[in-house]
């Protein structure tokens, strides 16, 4: 494989991937900047080992990917238990280190902090598939595929977050 | 104003999702590559630290006419 193949197939898998990824790691941990660095870290596995991606079936690339993902989901819980600092930030839960566009007004930028607030409470497997949704941009069925689930189960947890996360907003001027 | 939730969904996930800028550091850190760019600062700084150099080879005495001269080769 040549370099600039090489380099041609990881710059694929990062623009199809990165922000489904991210929604996973964000979904798992509640950490943005976490979930910016197990991303990183990700990349970094899939640059190293491109040729043996590169070997398997496109269409089980994005297999590798995933599992390559929840290893470091899992090794970062592990390292929680040690108590090391990266994951600390896990624990913290502190609001996400990011800038609202512009044209968001002052009221619509609260009403999206509250909603950051209720997606952290959501429980794990319901903020999961609903970040997978509105952030990774993926479909019920690639969902249910990322996360070994039915796609029935899927859209139904999808339904039970925008529940939750509707009636937790309750008292807002949300509709 | 009010917002649907969808609206407000919209809203968190522009602000979650990954700003070009991260988007390629993270790419260029997983590549091993520099991600920081040459700025117009830096450029300034080489020309500075260059500047003695090239006033000395294109100044009045024209330095880099008196090494081109074969007498000045060979000492």
């Amino acid at each position: 494989m040549r370099p600039t193949d090489a380099q041609h197939l990881f710059d694929q898998l990062y623009a199809d991937h990165q922000r489904a990824l991210l929604a996973f790691f964000l979904g798992r941990t509640s950490d943005r900047e976490l979930a910016l660095d197990l991303l990183q870290e990700l990349f970094l596995r899939a640059w190293r080992s491109i040729q043996v991606v590169e070997a398997l079936p496109a269409e089980r690339r994005h297999h590798w990917l995933y599992s390559v993902a929840r290893n470091l989901v899992v090794d970062t819980y592990r390292t929680r238990a040690a108590g090391s600092a990266a994951v600390e930030r896990l624990q913290r839960l502190t609001p996400p280190a990011t800038v609202d566009p512009p044209e968001t007004t002052a009221l619509q930028s609260e009403q999206v902090d509250r909603l950051d607030r209720a997606i952290r409470s959501l429980p794990d497997e319901l903020r999961v598939v609903l970040v997978l949704q509105v952030l990774g941009e993926r479909t019920s069925s690639q969902i249910g595929e990322i996360l070994g689930r039915p796609a029935g189960t899927v859209r139904y947890q999808l339904a039970q977050a925008r529940r939750r996360l509707a009636d937790e907003l309750a008292g807002d001027p949300v509709s | 104003m009010t917002s649907t939730l969808d609206d407000l969904l919209a809203h968190w996930a522009d602000r979650n999702a990954l700003t070009q800028s991260e988007m390629e550091s993270v790419r260029a850190a997983a590549l091993g590559l520099s991600s920081a760019p040459v700025s117009d600062a830096d450029v300034d700084w080489l020309w500075d630290l260059l500047r003695p150099v090239t006033a000395l080879l294109d100044g009045p005495h024209r330095l880099q006419d008196t090494l081109m001269r074969p007498y000045a080769r060979l000492a």
